[in-house]
Order: C-alpha cells, then sequence, then structure tokens
C-alpha cells in the first residue's frame, strides 16, 4: 500500500498533466501565499489548492501530520503577532482597525504586551500560508512519478547532481516512513510509550524509536547510493534526451498561471492588493 | 576467453582488522554460470564488488593484485565506465527500484546513459522480454511477488547491456516459484544471450542455485577452497561444505550417507537423477520393506498423533470470521478461520502479499479487523478488544530485521528494556533474563555490544528481547533470512527449543527444508485465504495447491514420492537415511 508522500497512479485531470504544468502552478501559488498577508486572498489559494487536492483524490490522513505544525507554527506567530501592534506597519488596513487591542497582558520584566487586530491578522495569515503550501506539495507529490519529474528536470537543464537528490528523496521519504512504522510497532510491541509529562523522560522515551530509524537511514543512504552507482546514476554526461512537449491543456494552464502570478504581483506591489 | 580474471587479489576494507578476500585466484569464463557459495563474511559479496569497481572507490581499503573485467583492468577504470560492463544484483530487490511503474524502472538505467527515447524503449520491451516481465510494464513494482521484483531488478541493470551479471543471493528472500522463476530467467540469459553469470548463495538455498551452474566455488574467510563442477564438488568434496557451514543439498546428504560407501558413484543433483540411481540402486535389497510403501503407516501416527494432540489440548489462538482491508481497498485477509494450539510450531507460507504478514499483526493487536463480527481470542484474550501493550505478555512478534527493534548498547540492555517498561522491580528483571539467556543459549553474550552482533545472534536477541515478556505466542517473521546454513539451523534449533518449553511459535518463512524440519503444522495462504493447513506431510502432498501458492515440497518429499520402498510422508533426508539404511542392513 502507498504510504504518506508516495506518488500512486490514480485516473485524474491532475495526474495527466505534465510535471512541468503541476511545478508552474505550484510554484505560482505558493509564492503568492508567500506574498499575501490578506487572508481573504489566502482563502482564494486555499480554495484553489484544495480543489487540486481533491481532484488529485489525495488519501485525506495525509493531512494529519501536518496538523500539530499548524497549531505550533499558529501558538509562535501569536507571539510574533504581538510584536506587530505598531498600526504603521499596515499598508491596507486602516490605523484605527490595525492598532484596535483584541488582548492585553502585563508580563514581569517584559512589561505591557498588546494582541492588535493587525497582529493577529498577521499571525493568521503568517499560519494560514503553511498548510496551502504543503497542500499544494502533497498534491505534486502524490501526482507525479518520479521517472516523469526526472526527465522534465532533465529537460529543463537540471545539473544531474541537483536530480539526484531530488531522485533520492523521492525514493527515501516513503521508505523511510516505512522503515519508522515497523520502527513503532516494534517497539510497541516490548511494551513501548511515549506518553510523560517531564520532557526529559519524553527525549529519553524516543530512542527506542529514533535510534533503529537513525542507523536505518544511514544503511539506506548507503544502500541508495550504490544501487544509483551500480544504475549507472550519473556515469555519463547526458545528451537530454527529452524535450517539454505540452498539450494545449498543459500550455493553457502554464500560460493562465505565468497571467495569474504577473497580474497579482502587478495589483500587489502597485495597489497592495492581498496585503494588509 | 575469460570474462573475469582475479590473480592475488587481497583486500582489506578501510578499519577492518582481517582482510576480506585473500590472495584469491579465480577465473572464468565467458557464458558460464558460476556459483559463489560459502558462509556469511567469507567474501562472496567483497568478491562482487571487486567486478565493478565499488571495491575499492564506494568502498575504501587496500586493494592488491589484479582484477580484469570484460577486458578492463578494474584499477584503471571507474565505476561509471564498469557498470556498463558488469551488473551487480542485491539480495533486496526493493532496494534496487527507483521508480513506481515497471517501465520506469527499467528505462532508470538507459536514461542515464543518455540514450534517445526509442533506443530506451527498444532496451526496455528487450529487457522485460527476457526476464518475462512483459505485460508487467505499467504495474507498480510494490504489486509484484518477491521474484517478480528480483527479476524486474535485473531487467533494469540488462537493459543497460552488460556481459556480465553477478548477482549477490538473488534467491534469498524469494518463495520457491519465485526462486525458480529467477534462476530460469538467469539460465535463459546466458543460453540465448551469452551472458557471464556469477550467483553467490551462503547456504539455505544451494539445491535451488545447483541446478543451473556449471562450476562451484567454495570460499571462507576470502580464500578459495574449492573451484569444480557441480558433480565432482558435491561428489569428491562434500565434507568441506558442512564443515564451513554452507550445509548439503538434501540429496548429496542422503546419497553421501548412504550410497556414496557402498558405490562409487557421481552424487546426483536433480530429484529425477536422484530417483532413477537410488531406485536402482534399492533393487539389490529384496528385503520386506521392498513391497511398496509398507510401512507408511509408521510414519502416518506422527499425523495421528498431532491430532490427537489437537483433540487434548485447547486452542490458544481461536480466530473467527476475520476480514481485513486497508484503506486503499486491497483486501488481505478474507474470513479467516484458524485455530492454533498449545506446545504447535506452525509454519505460515505463502507467498509474498497472500496476507501472512497481516495476518499476524492482526494476531498481535495491531491491526483490528475491518469486519465488526470479527472475533481473535489468544490466550483467552479478546485481542480485536484489547491494546497491544495489554497483549504483548500473552502473544508477541518478532520482526522479520532486527535493526527495526534494537536500540541499546549491548544485550542485558536491550532485553532490560520491555521490562522496564513493565515497571518490574530490578531483581525480577534480572531473573528473567539470566533465564532467557540460558534458554536461548545467549550466555556469555551478556556485555556484547549489539552493533558487533552476527545477524543471527542479533536475531536471537530480538527474539530474547520478546521472550522476557513470557508470551505464551511468539510469531517470528522469516527468522532464517540474510543467515547461511549453520546460522538457520542455529535460530531454528532455538527455537524448536521455545516450543519444547511450551511456547506456542509461528513461523513465517519461504524456507521448505526448514519447516519440513522444525514445523508439525503448516499453513498455505493464498490471496488473504487459508487455502491448506494441516500436518507437515499431508499439505506437502497437495502439490497442486502449493504451486498455486508459489510453493513446492522440498527436495526430500520430491525424491520418496518417486521411490517405492521410501514412505510418502517423509519429510527430512534425517528420516529417509536411517530408512535406506535399514534396508541395506536387514538385506
Amino acid at each position: 500500500m502507498p504510504v504518506w508522500l508516495e506518488y500512486e497512479f490514480k485516473d485524474t485531470p491532475i495526474h495527466k498533466l505534465h510535471p512541468f504544468t503541476k511545478f508552474v502552478i505550484l510554484i505560482v501559488l505558493s509564492l503568492l501565499a508567500t506574498f499575501y498577508f490578506d487572508p481573504i486572498y489566502l482563502l482564494i489559494i486555499a480554495a484553489m489548492g484544495t480543489t487540486m487536492f481533491t481532484i488529485a483524490r489525495v488519501p485525506k490522513r495525509w493531512i494529519l501530520p501536518i496538523l500539530p505544525i499548524v497549531i505550533y507554527q499558529f501558538a509562535q506567530n501569536l507571539v510574533f503577532g504581538v510584536a506587530q501592534s505598531n498600526p504603521s506597519l499596515y499598508k491596507v488596513l486602516p490605523p484605527e482597525i490595525a492598532g484596535k487591542v483584541l488582548l492585553s497582558a502585563s508580563i514581569p520584566f517584559i512589561g505591557d504586551i498588546r494582541l492588535t487586530v493587525g497582529g493577529f491578522l498577521w499571525a493568521v495569515s503568517a499560519t494560514f500560508r503553511i498548510p496551502i503550501i504543503i497542500l499544494l506539495t502533497f498534491t505534486f507529490l502524490y501526482t507525479t512519478s518520479i521517472n516523469d519529474l526526472i526527465k522534465t528536470l532533465w529537460a529543463l537543464r537540471v545539473p544531474h547532481q541537483i536530480i539526484y537528490i531530488v531522485t533520492v528523496a523521492y525514493k527515501f521519504i516513503p521508505d523511510i516512513y516505512r522503515a519508522f512504522s515497523t520502527t513503532i510497532i516494534a517497539q510497541k510491541l516490548r511494551g513501548w510509550n511515549l506518553r510523560s509529562k517531564n520532557p526529559i523522560v519524553l527525549v529519553k522515551r524516543a530512542a527506542p524509536a529514533v535510534i533503529p530509524l537513525t542507523r536505518q537511514t544511514i544503511n539506506y543512504v548507503d544502500r541508495v547510493t550504490v544501487s544509483a552507482l551500480i544504475r549507472g546514476f550519473g556515469a555519463y554526461s547526458v545528451r537530454c534526451p527529452w524535450k517539454i512537449k505540452l498539450s494545449a491543456l498543459d500550455l493553457t494552464l502554464v500560460v493562465l498561471s505565468i497571467l495569474h502570478f504577473a497580474v497579482s504581483m502587478y495589483f500587489l506591489i502597485v495597489y497592495g492588493k492581498g496585503l494588509i | 576467453m575469460d570474462a573475469v580474471i582475479l590473480e592475488n587479489v587481497t583486500f582489506n576494507y578501510l578499519g577492518a582488522k582481517e582482510p576480506a578476500l585473500r590472495n584469491l585466484n579465480l577465473r572464468i569464463k565467458q557464458g558460464e554460470i558460476v556459483g559463489i557459495f560459502g558462509p556469511i563474511g567469507a567474501g562472496k559479496t567483497s568478491l562482487l564488488r571487486c567486478l565493478n569497481g565499488l571495491i575499492p572507490y564506494e568502498f575504501p581499503g587496500e586493494l592488491k593484485g589484479r582484477i580484469i573485467v570484460d577486458g578492463l583492468d578494474v584499477r584503471e577504470h571507474t565505476i561509471n565506465e564498469l557498470v556498463r560492463h558488469v551488473g551487480i544484483v542485491l539480495s533486496d530487490p526493493t532496494a534496487q527500484i527507483f521508480s513506481l511503474s515497471v517501465f520506469d524502472d527499467v528505462s532508470f538505467g538507459p536514461l542515464n546513459m543518455g540514450l534517445p527515447p526509442e533506443k530506451i524503449e527498444e532496451r526496455v520491451k528487450w529487457a522485460l522480454k527476457v526476464t518475462g516481465l512483459d505485460g508487467l510494464e505499467f504495474r507498480n513494482p510494490r504489486e509484484l511477488s518477491g521474484g517478480q521484483q528480483q527479476r524486474l531488478a535485473i531487467a533494469g541493470l540488462l537493459a543497460m547491456r552488460p556481459k556480465i551479471l553477478a548477482l549477490d543471493e538473488p534467491i534469498s528472500m524469494l518463495d520457491p516459484i519465485g526462486k525458480r522463476s529467477v534462476l530460469s530467467a538467469i539460465q535463459e540469459l546466458r543460453d540465448k544471450h551469452g551472458l557471464t553469470c556469477i550467483i553467490t548463495e551462503s547456504g539455505t538455498d544451494l539445491e535451488s542455485v545447483i541446478g543451473i551452474l556449471d562450476r562451484v566455488v567454495l570460499i571462507d574467510k576470502g580464500r578459495v577452497l574449492l573451484d569444480d563442477s557441480p558433480a565432482n564438488a558435491f561428489t569428491y568434496n562434500y565434507e568441506i561444505f558442512d564443515k564451513i557451514g554452507v550445509g548439503l543439498p538434501e540429496l548429496v546428504k542422503i546419497f553421501a550417507e548412504c550410497i556414496k560407501q557402498e558405490e562409487n558413484i557421481h552424487i546426483p543433483l536433480t530429484i529425477d537423477e536422484a530417483a532413477e540411481l537410488l531406485e536402482k540402486f534399492l533393487e539389490k535389497f529384496p528385503v520386506e520393506y521392498y513391497r511398496g510403501k509398507k510401512e507408511a503407516s509408521k510414519y502416518a501416527s506422527i499425523s495421528r498423533e498431532i491430532q490427537d494432540n489437537h483433540i487434548r489440548r485447547r486452542p490458544v489462538i481461536s480466530v473467527r470470521n476475520l476480514t481485513f482491508v486497508y484503506p486503499n481497498g486491497v483486501k488481505a485477509l478474507d474470513n479467516v478461520n484458524l485455530d492454533i494450539y498449545e506446545g504447535e510450531m506452525v509454519g505460515l507460507i505463502g507467498q509474498n502479499g497472500s496476507g501472512k504478514t497481516t495476518l499476524a499483526l492482526n494476531l498481535v493487536g495491531v491491526l483490528k479487523p475491518t469486519n465488526p463480527d470479527a472475533k481473535i481470542i489468544v490466550n483467552g484474550i479478546d485481542v480485536v478488544k484489547s491494546q497491544v501493550e495489554d497483549l504483548c505478555s500473552h502473544i508477541n512478534y518478532v520482526f522479520q530485521n532486527p535493526d527495526h527493534q534494537l536500540f541499546s548498547k549491548n544485550v542485558v540492555e536491550e532485553l532490560s528494556f520491555g521490562l522496564k517498561m513493565k515497571g518490574l522491580a530490578t531483581s525480577d528483571i534480572k531473573e528473567r533474563i539470566s533465564e532467557v539467556l540460558k534458554t536461548l543459549d545467549l550466555e556469555g553474550h551478556e556485555n556484547d555490544m549489539i552493533i558487533n552482533l552476527t545477524k543471527d545472534l542479533k536475531t536471537l536477541v530480538a527474539i530474547a528481547s520478546l521472550l522476557v515478556l513470557k508470551p505464551k505466542v511468539l510469531i517470528v517473521d522469516e527468522p532464517t533470512n540474510g543467515l547461511d546454513y549453520q546460522g538457520a539451523i542455529h535460530v531454528m534449533n532455538v527455537l524448536s527449543e521455545l516450543r519444547r518449553e511450551g511456547h506456542t511459535i509461528i513461523v513465517i518463512m519461504h524456507h521448505m527444508k526448514l519447516i519440513a524440519k522444525y514445523c508439525d503444522r503448516v499453513i498455505v495462504m493464498k490471496d488473504g485465504k487459508i487455502l491448506l493447513d494441516g500436518p507437515v506431510h499431508e499439505v506437502f502432498m497437495h502439490e497442486k495447491e502449493l504451486e498455486e501458492a508459489a510453493l513446492t515440497p522440498p527436495p526430500t518429499v520430491l525424491l520418496a514420492r518417486k521411490i517405492k520402498a521410501i514412505p510418502d510422508n517423509v519429510l527430512t533426508p534425517e528420516v529417509v537415511i536411517p530408512i535406506i539404511k535399514e534396508m541395506m542392513g536387514e538385506a
């Protein structure tokens, strides 16, 4: 059974797109998600990402591991949001709204702190872009086979060292995930559990999973390196045998994505659309 | 013309105390299939690594002597140049498979060679055809059987058109039919395409491999001990195989012990040859035995004894209506019903993907049945409603690779981990550990570093680390994988001892010889269902069903079936040899 972050062929429109098209869409939407601060604009990007994610039939359980990251990031961004309480930092929000205090507290040694509407919106948007980019990346990984990707990278004249890293990463993540799951089960069968409120005990208790996994990762990298060598990876100065051949749909989507990016950036830079 | 020449080759891995290869001399002719036999650590893999420059370029160390491969001096060419001439297939096919479709994976090598697309396609089609994988181009390699995966690994190298194919224990992880399909593909490559093939083997698959070999090279401690045709090697020098721990093929063992002393014959290496010779030989002894299979009833009593025991004993595992479907819709278990009795040693066999591991993981509570009416009772406990941690003292599972499990510095620390998690007192922990060390014959290894243990000891430590929790039932997944014959026998003897002490043992494995030797019952799985279940000799009678499950009985069983004087239900040379000797004595 395919595991987390592993490509699986399915007959979906996203799977059928050329990797180059998917790559362009991924980059355009990820960049826009990075530049936008207005949660409404981010919602639009999120809707686009979620639609692609759904059409591609990416397993829903893939999202679960990112939830703790999002929660942690939101908590962290709220702390940083406190530092964004100055209304003059905001280009679009009227100062009276941006500076409106939502929460205030007095902390010894630090003094008074305030979370303003501006700071809160900043924290929300800084957090929101993470799941959007992850969602888009997952869709790309789930729908793009490694060989299609390699052919595209070659066609784009990417150096073979970089292609090698991509190749190994593509193989490495699902395989190590499998090894990790097996190790966790093996240790659970010995009565292992990670439950403890004491962080030192928690770190100590992680050893039965971390040590075998580290050892296996090192062995794995060795084995994959040898396997790649015996399959002639990087052996020859590769005359790129592939050209990117895009279908009409691919071409349209690439052009639309680039146009979308150009127009969005124009409005963002000139009129501050997407900023707060 | 010689395809491979090794002259006075000595190699010492960087930092190693002893050389892996010592003054080794070997010549292999073009188009030969040569078997390199030797126990674990004999230097077989190092020898293969020398052929395509992995030694000394990827595995540094001191290399002396001359290595010529396909006319090229290995020292004067890089790995990148040598891979066009020599393809190396590793024992674990999954390590070599990069892509997610068969076609893509085979094209990986030619792609790296920078060939034009039409040339790549031509090579891929050819490689898939000669390895019998045509028609599977768009399948995900993970969905293939073990044999098909290994053939895919071979196809991936063939597409690079090497002249020499070196295969490092290529069939060790495969089921019997998988072994046969890989070996016949190798033979065809030599016969039709003139490829030189070198196959290493450490003992458990000797009989499968010898049938296709032109020559046997026996090595130990980095030295060549024997270099001869298989027939000569096993006729005149069979003792040495046993002596260094590689073991003997079953047919060789039978002929060497019974007939070799009587007659100066070449020891046969195939079942048909052996049957013909043995039949002729036994004609000289017109004793009572030689009137059909009269004595079979004597051995059939074993089966009755097992059935009687089932009536007397209570089932320690009881499974009813077990179905399991993975989230992607694959039905791995389909309405499995099963009783396993106290003190049984059960072999769980079947092709890769037949549902063995899924069944085991359901038994230990790691996976839960997907149908609500399923019942799994182990030692009186309802597994479906229990947590893994509550079950581990009743039933436990040893994974195939001990490295998934072992993490401590030394053996004692490893064994104490589970007990500490259970919150046992130090004195109890010490007591249990010393008990288990004694049972598993691990006394004296208490303070050995885990990292320095040999594979068989690691397997035993992994078993010990669960045994301290005193489970009534122990499921052991492929305990002999990666071991030589001696190591495999050591591990199986320990499991057998545990059974004698009252544990119920379920062994998942592909080695029919070991199943026949150690198990008293065997369960054959296919497509998530139980195909056959019964005493080993009875299950081995169902050749057709076994074939369906990609299995074949071991050579002794097949030989016994062809000889009138030998009961059908014998399983091992240890039983056949006294029967033949008795006949000879009575005459």
